[in-house]
């Protein structure tokens, strides 16, 4: 009787050592992070994580947190997405850069359940693939109404130069027409 | 007499010099890009705003007011009342927009009123003649004019420029210009720090990034997951603006 | 018209040339001390800044604006009676052609001053034509006032130069009479002269139309290139230029009247001028009253909501007594009172008119301050009214019309005695058809 007794007993142990991760102790757990292309271009590229303990044992369920450092009035950490590791310990999020360049990543685990730390790594990811280059919308009638008003301007020096020739014309007109007369009675 | 045009020379004169103007007009359209193209590492601001957290309390009128030394009547950023169409009301605070396709550019006759490479809208107060035509061509009512002489500024000395103008001159329009003076020194602008719901968002569409000073996300994901709107977007102007409403908030009051 | 009724004519026409009789000397004080106080209400306010008016952050344009718009719409009576006229070859207008040219550039000239009077900084005018961005309505304000400007005193001067030799030959040697000489060019009525003179007049004549058209478009532009409520309307440039129009004749018949007797003129203005000038203001303000309904029926049968305010608020909101004023007393009571059959009295003509001057300021009220005030944020409806400064200054630029046409009638005939007997000789010259009108003259 104390023969099965001791075997349940045992057995029951085995399984709730079984359920309880392989380590007791406080783990610090590392991070890997790169980033391969997407086969899908227009989703840029792929960032993967993953989280092991020490000795190499993927940690599953584990939430990662992604960031790229920018500046923008000031250094900042621009969150870029979360993914759950799977079995094998990898997170991935897609990211299409903004910019082309050199980005910096930052994979972010916060630790859990008390005996496992907070991990952290960083990656130069130089990209090649970004968004299209924001353009500003330019009205599309933008162009042509832009030189409208030069042409205006130069109906309005004509009729300028109208009004000066009706004034001048009439006046020279008027004082021509004077000499001519004064010119043909002779001295007065 | 000598010099007597006739009318039909005269009448040819001017077919030939309208059609020439207007041929000259054309001209240059056919080398012209459609669209030049906005690229660089120069940024392009905008804003969002959350509606759903903003309570009304007005820090960011009152912060505006104390940093650029203002009259109580300039709200730069002004926040309204409005009442949505379940009968409840919320709050807008409604910075200058500084619109892609601002009328205020347009209209203004001296240019006084400019847009900087970054795309704020500002204002030269030493060219301004104080037509006020940009403010009856702003459908926001974004822009303020100098009826009096503002308060003094501590320090009277102080050279205003079109990004920090202060003090303001009397006689001139004065608006919100993103607190650019700030960001250009690494501080974020003075409404958004006051606020305490955190609900300003300042951002770089070139970059794709926004801060509220305590999280920074991607702008694009800030507007696209929150179906954040610009308001009056029909009108044209291209807002740079963008508000959170959600939780059925109507915007067009 | 026989020679006497000829030498009558010329000299009621420069009888108030050098007479400056108890009337003038009383006029001219009361009109100048109006004046003089609309000048220090505008020193006034540049001394200390555009709060002294009654303008907000709301509504930005207030009387300024308005008067402008009115006075240079008054201005119009020049372009319309003397241009149309004389294109149309209407005889009639010989006696009123050179008051029209003169209450023109007045007007004009008042009218031109309110966008300064307007400016927050009118010390820094010089950046229009330093900086002048050619996108901007204001700067095709600069543009087609200083160009209308010149094209109507041009219009005035031209048609002047014979009657400045009349003058000039009635004058004893001296200084005087050189100056009139100088300004008269040497005119001696020659037919070279007087063919050179008729090319330049004609030309103003045709030139001076499209160019007070374009004007009043500019001026309507101003608003209507705005997104605002109101304002914002295909109509408005058509709408402006003909509300131009309609008090131009209005002011024409109404200062035509007061010189008429004033100044003596009975014999030679009568009641046909006045039943002539009525007809056009009723086709005018008929033209105006389609133009509105077409306007109103457009936006009110959609109510789209940058309009519906606005719309709201002049027919039945705080704005309706002013709107329905103005429709009924302003516009379709005086035009029907100009209309009513039966003999045309002068008194009845002016005060049609006087209706629709009144009516027409009115109506430019209505445009700009709901225009401005309307809520196009989620705010509350803005409010204005005018102050002492606003007030003053309107009233010292409306003696300013009067006070420049009698100092300018002393110098210069009230009536055109050339253009008379240009239209007398080509009445003859055509075979005796009925003069421009009788000897005798009604009253």
């Amino acid at each position: 009787m104390t023969r099965l007794f001791a075997a349940i007993l045992g057995a029951v142990a085995l399984l709730a050592v079984g359920q309880q991760p392989a380590f007791a102790d406080h783990v610090k757990p590392t991070i890997d992070v790169g980033a391969r292309a997407s086969d899908r271009s227009e989703l840029g590229y792929i960032i993967d994580a993953r989280l092991r303990t020490a000795d190499g044992k993927a940690i599953g369920d584990a939430a990662i947190r992604f960031y790229e450092l920018v500046t923008f009035v000031g250094p900042r950490e621009m969150f870029l997405g979360g993914a759950t590791t799977d079995s094998q310990g990898v997170a991935s999020i897609a990211y299409l850069p903004a910019l082309t360049g050199t980005r910096q990543i930052v994979a972010r685990f916060a630790g859990c359940c008390e005996h496992i730390a907070a991990a952290e790594a960083r990656f130069a990811l130089e990209a090649t693939i970004a968004k299209p280059a924001f353009r500003q919308e330019r009205q599309p009638l933008a162009a042509f109404s832009d030189r409208v008003p030069y042409v205006v301007g130069v109906l309005v020096l004509a009729v300028w130069g109208l009004i000066g020739f009706a004034l001048f014309a009439a006046a020279r007109g008027v004082i021509g027409g004077a000499r001519g007369a004064s010119r043909k009675e002779g001295p007065a | 007499m000598a010099g007597q045009l006739s009318r039909r020379q005269l009448l040819g004169t001017l077919g030939g010099l309208g059609t020439t103007a207007l041929a000259a007009g054309f001209v240059p359209l056919a080398f012209h890009e459609a669209g030049a193209a906005e690229t660089g590492p120069k940024r392009q601001w905008a804003m969002v705003i959350d509606l759903r957290k903003c309570d009304g309390c007005k820090d960011c009128t009152e912060a505006c007011q104390e940093v650029h030394h203002l009259p109580k009547s300039f709200e730069w950023i002004k926040v309204f009342e409005v009442e949505d169409k379940q009968g409840g009301s919320f709050f807008m605070p409604r910075p200058c927009f500084q619109c892609e396709n601002a009328p205020c550019l347009r209209v203004c006759p001296v240019a006084a009123t400019y847009k900087d490479d970054e795309g704020i809208v500002l204002v030269d107060q030493e060219r301004c003649i104080g037509c006020r035509m940009c403010m009856a061509a702003c459908p926001y009512g974004a822009r303020y004019f100098n009826y009096s002489d503002p308060p003094i500024a501590p320090n009277p000395f102080q050279h205003a420029t079109p990004e920090f103008p202060v003090p303001q001159q009397k006689g001139t329009v004065g608006k919100c210009m993103f607190c650019v003076h700030r960001t250009d020194n690494g501080e974020l602008p003075a409404c958004l720090e006051a606020c305490g719901m955190q609900a300003i968002w300042i951002g770089d569409m070139v970059q794709d990034v926004a801060t509220n000073g305590t999280e920074t996300v991607r702008l694009s994901r800030l507007i696209k997951d929150n179906d954040a709107t610009r308001y009056k977007e029909e009108l044209g102007t291209g807002p740079r603006v963008y508000y959170i409403a959600g939780h059925g908030q109507h915007l067009e009051a | 018209m026989d020679r006497r009724t000829l030498a009558l004519y010329r000299e009621r026409a420069t009888w108030s040339i050098g007479h400056g009789d108890k009337k003038f000397w009383v006029s001219l004080f009361v009109l100048s001390s109006l004046v003089a106080a609309g000048v220090y209400a505008y020193v006034y306010q540049v001394q200390r800044g555009l709060w002294v008016t009654g303008l907000n952050q709301k509504v930005s344009w207030g009387f300024y604006i308005i008067n402008c718009v009115f006075f240079i719409g008054i201005s119009y009576g020049g372009a319309m009676t003397s241009a149309i006229l004389r294109l149309t070859n209407a005889k009639w207008r010989a006696p009123l052609t050179r008051i029209a040219e003169a209450t023109a550039v007045a007007a004009l000239f008042v009218g031109a001053v309110y966008p300064i009077i307007d400016l927050g900084r009118p010390d820094r005018i010089i950046y229009l034509l330093q900086f002048p961005q050619v996108g901007s309505p204001v700067v095709w304000d600069l543009v087609a006032i200083s160009t209308y400007m010149v094209a109507s005193l041009v219009f005035l001067y031209l048609p002047l130069i014979p009657d400045l030799a009349t003058t000039r030959d009635s004058l004893r040697p001296g200084l005087l009479r050189r100056i009139y000489g100088m300004l008269a060019l040497g005119w001696r009525g020659l037919p070279s002269q007087e063919r050179a003179l008729r090319r330049g007049i004609g030309i103003m004549a045709v030139l001076i139309i499209p160019l007070a058209i374009s004007v009043h478009s500019v001026l309507a532009w101003l608003f209507a290139v705005t997104v605002r409520g109101g304002w914002h309307s295909t109509i408005f440039a058509p709408l402006f230029v003909l509300a131009a129009m309609l008090s131009g004749v209005a002011a024409v018949i109404i200062v035509v009247a007061v010189f008429r007797k004033v100044y003596g003129l009975q014999q030679f203005i009568t009641t046909k001028h006045f039943r002539y000038l009525s007809y056009l203001l009723i086709a005018l303000g008929m033209g105006y009253l389609y133009f509105m309904v077409s306007e109103y029926l457009t936006e009110a049968y959609v109510l789209e909501e940058s309009t519906a305010p606005v719309l709201e608020a002049i027919f039945t909101g705080s704005y309706a007594p002013a709107f329905w004023s103005f429709t009924i007393l302003g516009l379709v009571f005086p035009l029907a009172l100009a209309a009513l059959p039966g003999r045309l009295t002068i008194a009845r003509a002016c005060t049609a008119s006087a209706l629709v001057i009144a009516g027409m300021w009115l109506k430019r009220f209505l445009i700009v301050v709901p225009g401005m005030a309307e809520p196009i944020m989620p705010w509350d409806w803005g409010r204005y009214a005018p102050t002492w400064v606003e007030i003053t200054i309107t009233i010292g630029s409306a003696a300013a019309i009067p006070l420049i046409l009698i100092v300018f009638f002393r110098f210069f005939p009230v009536m055109s005695v050339h253009e008379m007997e240009e239209v007398e000789g080509a009445v003859e010259r055509s075979g005796g058809l009925a003069p421009a009108y009788g000897g005798g003259g009604d009253d």
